[in-house]
């Protein structure tokens, strides 16, 4: 990639869209392939899985690879026109960067053991810093603040890998289902299993260790954030599922851990915590920020709550939401690249004059507060169904109650946008030379297809869910 | 009893969304985007009526699509009680449509197209509510009917509007919460949403389950439909145009509410099981609360809307009364009311809009000798009014008689007594405006005249129809037949 750079710049865009064009055809095929014929396993160098390392794509890795490759297909798309915008004469490590991140977290994800997870956790968290820190202003600050507690929470997942090998003498996680079982008294096991957690919690930007997270994606640039967002914390949720369903089957059954249930604690502060801090931002993408960190949280009561249909809402609401999430960071995008605002308090403007990326936001943001028939509401659906079955009335309410939080925070943009006064606005127009005019293609592309998408997973969620998530269930 | 597949029920639902698009095109010519809107209402009602021999016939009418659920689909199926809310909503839509084009232009406002394409979603979701299936279908819609009268109630863009859409949303957004909660419980603990006439749930669940659940869904649906302390939202939106306080807010939105407990009490627990677990009970005296109060704050208000708005809720309650009441004869009274109360409150809230957009008046203190101007509208103004008293030779009398029958059946004298004291309240706030409006003041009101035609004719159609159901005795029975329909599979 740099080679090509130094030769032709504009060839590293299509380079990298090809790339991830590429990618996610063989993630699509590979799904498909899974879900037909069961799981693949692919040893590298054909050292056997006890000595060597494993990768393994089964329905829910596939699943998974398939959602990073296609979101950051479609950021990318969507992001050609603004990239030079953004950073001038250093687009080409931006380009690296968002391919070794996105490299990154596929390796995450198909990692077979809990060794390799951590490399890769390390290769997405480093790229990110630096894609963070390429930012402008105090992005800088927001990039060294993450890039403190990442490491620390990578460390925290080391330590904790640590202490398991150790006991059990493996880190493969088929190896570690068989193995840990029989250790779960030794506070060794307990001990290295509260550290993997924490790391991940962190990493993921779980309530209260979510302090990185607001400022990172809100000075982060444009096209950074919409391929963050989405993804970047998701991809430590679906570690923590990974760990605990497959490797300890520590998430569910007669062996479930205390430990599990005070994480679905944590899940409730930051979703209800989290859209609270939402509504009184009026910086857009920091709003947005909040609001994944409740989000986050709601998939993780989810996992707490550990039985099918609350681990079907968990994972539906990882797809959903990233696909949400990513449709309104491209929003905020393409709204700071046309028209310059990032303020919520100056939206009344776009009223006329983009008309399709308003229908977009109002399509996302209903689904965000959960309203059928879009995506939103299913995973809420089952998350609440799974909270009321297993009898823990109060997780289920802490959703309910959440969107609501979500709904006061979305209809306040919304009102903002449709009836904020026209004299605000009137006096906003003097201040920055806007462009007017269509957006240019890429970008109008990017928005409509994720809006198309988040109506379209709402409608056929049924088939979505049994087709795909229901196998992806480890019962 | 067949369930025949047709596709006539997703139809009535899909045809008013085919306009949105069609009034979105055609936004900067308005005659042709009030076309659209008004050959979709004409249409969907003929194709709501056109499944009425079916339904004579004994039949059901059942369209299903995908699922949403696995186990469970958005399916539609008009049945004779969801026919009637359905026949109603859309009958409605048209008159209102021919007002809304003679309102809002007369007004000049603002957004015309945005206030078009919400209100064709406002009737797709409420025939969605009339036909839904199941408790998830019919919660679909109920959501989106929340969603998209927002628009409608903020219309007017001011301080005044957004504080009152505001309120909107805090209460059925809330509400919509509760109904969550009760159909996820009901799903997980019957694992099934599907309406059945007797209700599912008998036998199945403990008393004190059905308490609770059946708490969320008067919580959830209580919203919509007014319930006392529920009904704050009610008085506050009147602040949206005319038509849609005409339409929604006396007709779909909040009778959307009213059917919902309808077919909770009778499709999802059945009424025995409620009333066994000592529930139904609770709910008709909320209901007498709420006829009694919302009278009395109703003769309080001089705002002409606002005094309309306590009615209603009041009026609400009167169907919900008979409901609760469990028998056959209150049954059929509150489904007739269900239809009735919605010509008269139209007819009342039409009036109200064409004095104002004639006048600017909307105190009642100002309309003295409004009438003497305006006696098309003041005259069916004083139609409407005789209806919600009660008087014979009006269909309020048809629906308040077999509401009142209803409670001598039901062996509760209590009833009878509330039916009868709030008729003599309708009577003190309705008829002091007849009265002035005709015989108090002089001739100050020369300059105003009456209302133009395409305002004109809506009103005095709907006020034509609570003469004819109370009055002609074809229309009366037709009425009866189809609400006998109801009454025979809930009261076999």
């Amino acid at each position: 990639m740099p080679a090509v750079g130094l030769a032709r710049r504009n060839l590293c865009q299509i380079l990298s869209v090809t790339a991830l064009g590429g990618m996610s055809v063989l993630a699509w095929f590979g799904l498909l392939h899974v879900l037909r014929h069961g799981p693949i396993h692919y040893t590298f160098g054909g050292w056997t899985p006890p000595l060597g390392i494993e990768w393994v794509m089964d329905p829910l890795s596939s699943i998974i690879v398939f959602l990073i490759a296609i979101i950051s297909l479609v950021v990318s798309i969507h992001s050609i026109p603004g990239i030079k915008k953004q950073f001038k004469s250093s687009s080409i490590p931006f380009f690296i960067l968002t391919l070794l991140l996105v490299s990154g977290l596929a390796g995450m994800t198909f990692a077979g053991d809990l060794f390799n997870l951590f490399v890769f956790l390390e290769v997405a968290s480093l790229s990110g810093y630096a894609l963070v820190a390429s930012g402008e202003g105090r992005a800088l600050l927001a990039a060294f603040r993450y890039l403190l507690m990442g490491t620390v929470g990578t460390s925290f997942y080391l330590l904790g890998v640590g202490f398991l090998y150790a006991v059990t003498g493996t880190l493969n996680m088929s190896d570690l289902a068989v193995r840990l079982p029989l250790l779960f008294q030794s506070k060794a096991a307990i001990l290295g299993m509260v550290f993997i957690v924490t790391g991940l919690a962190v990493k993921m930007g779980l309530f209260p260790m979510h302090g990185w997270l607001p400022d990172s994606y809100t000075y982060a640039p444009d096209s950074v954030s919409a391929i963050m967002a989405p993804i970047v914390t998701k991809i430590p949720v679906y570690a923590l599922i990974r760990i605990l369903f497959w490797a300890t089957g520590a998430g569910s059954g007669s062996d479930k851990w205390q430990l599990v249930n005070y994480l679905g604690w944590l899940g409730v502060f930051g979703a209800i915590g989290g859209s609270m801090l939402a509504f009184k931002q009026i910086n857009f993408k920091k709003m947005l920020a909040y609001s994944s960190i409740s989000q986050i949280g709601l998939i993780v009561i989810g996992v707490s709550i550990g039985n099918s249909a609350a681990l079907c809402g968990s994972i539906l609401h990882i797809i959903n939401h990233a696909f949400m999430k990513s449709c309104l960071f491209v929003i905020a995008g393409t709204v700071f690249y046309s028209r310059g605002i990032k303020n919520i308090l100056e939206f009344a403007r776009l009223r006329h004059e983009m008309p399709l990326t308003l229908t977009a936001l109002v399509i996302t943001a209903i689904s965000m507060i959960g309203i059928p028939p879009t995506c939103g509401f299913f995973s809420k659906w089952y998350l609440i169904a799974g909270a009321f079955e297993a009898k823990k009335y109060v997780f289920g309410s802490a959703v309910i109650v959440s969107s609501f939080f979500t709904a006061a925070y979305f209809f306040r943009v919304l009102e903002k946008t449709f009836f904020g006064s026209a004299t605000a606005s009137a006096n906003m127009e003097h201040g920055i030379a806007s462009k007017t005019g269509e957006l240019p293609f890429p970008m109008l592309f990017g928005v409509s297809f994720f809006a198309a998408v988040v109506v379209i997973l709402g409608l056929f969620s049924g088939r979505i869910v049994s087709f795909f998530v229901r196998p992806a269930l480890p019962f | 009893m067949e369930t025949i597949k047709s596709i006539r029920p997703l139809l009535c639902v899909i045809l008013p969304l085919l306009t949105i698009p069609l009034i979105v095109f055609s936004r900067r010519r308005k005659n042709i985007r009030e076309f659209w809107t008004l050959s979709a209402s004409v249409t969907s009602f003929l194709v709501v009526s056109s499944m009425l021999p079916d339904i004579f016939a004994g039949n059901i009418l059942q369209s299903s699509s995908f699922n949403l659920i696995p186990g469970i689909s958005l399916e539609l199926k008009a049945d004779s009680l969801g026919l009637t809310f359905a026949l109603v909503a859309s009958f409605l839509w048209i008159i209102t449509t021919i007002y809304s084009i003679g309102y809002m232009r007369r007004l000049q406002e603002k957004s015309q197209s945005r206030y078009f394409a919400a209100f064709a979603v406002c009737v797709s979701s409420t025939i969605g509510i009339a036909f839904a299936s199941n408790l998830l279908t019919f919660l679909v819609f109920y959501e989106i009917l929340t969603i998209v009268t927002y628009p409608l109630v903020v219309h007017k863009e001011n301080k005044e509007a957004m504080a009152a859409g505001r309120k909107y949303l805090v209460f059925t957004l809330s509400g919509g919460a509760f109904l969550l909660a009760a159909v996820v419980l009901t799903w997980i603990i019957t694992g099934s949403l599907d309406f059945k006439p007797g209700g599912f749930m008998g036998g199945l669940v403990s008393e004190g389950t059905v308490r609770i659940i059946f708490i969320l869904f008067i919580l959830g649906l209580g919203v919509k439909s007014a319930i006392m302390p529920l009904h704050f939202w009610l008085p506050s939106a009147m602040v949206a145009p005319v038509p849609v306080s005409a339409l929604l807010h006396a007709v779909a939105v909040v009778k959307a509410g009213v059917f919902g407990i309808l077919r909770i009490i009778y499709y999802v627990f059945g009424a025995d099981a409620l009333s066994n677990a000592g529930v139904l009970k609770f709910l008709a005296y909320e209901a007498v609360i709420t006829i009694l109060v919302a009278s009395f704050i109703a003769l309080k208000q001089d705002n002409l809307k606002r005094r309309l708005a306590y009615s209603t809720i009041s009026q609400l309650s009167y169907i919900i009364l008979g409901a609760a009441m469990h028998s056959p004869l209150a049954l059929t009274g509150s489904i007739l009311h269900l239809m009735n109360h919605a010509f008269m409150k139209i007819t009342l809230f039409f009036c109200a809009g064409a004095v104002y957009v004639n006048t600017h008046k909307e105190k009642i203190s100002e309309m003295d000798g409004i009438g003497r101007v305006m006696p098309w509208t003041m005259g069916a103004f004083a139609c409407a009014s005789l209806g919600m008293i009660g008087l014979p030779l009006s269909c309020g009398f048809i629906s308040k008689f077999h509401l009142a029958w209803g409670s001598i059946e039901a062996g509760e004298i209590i009833y009878l007594f509330v039916y009868l004291a709030s008729g003599i309240l309708n009577a003190a706030y309705f008829l002091p405006i007849v009265y002035r409006s005709f015989f108090v003041g002089t001739s100050i009101h020369e300059r105003y005249s009456e209302a133009g035609l395409t305002m004109r004719l809506p009103l005095l159609i709907t006020a034509a129809f609570t003469v004819l159901f109370g009055v002609i005795v074809p229309a009366i029975n037709s009425q009866l037949n189809l609400v006998d329909l109801t009454k025979k599979l809930l009261f076999p």
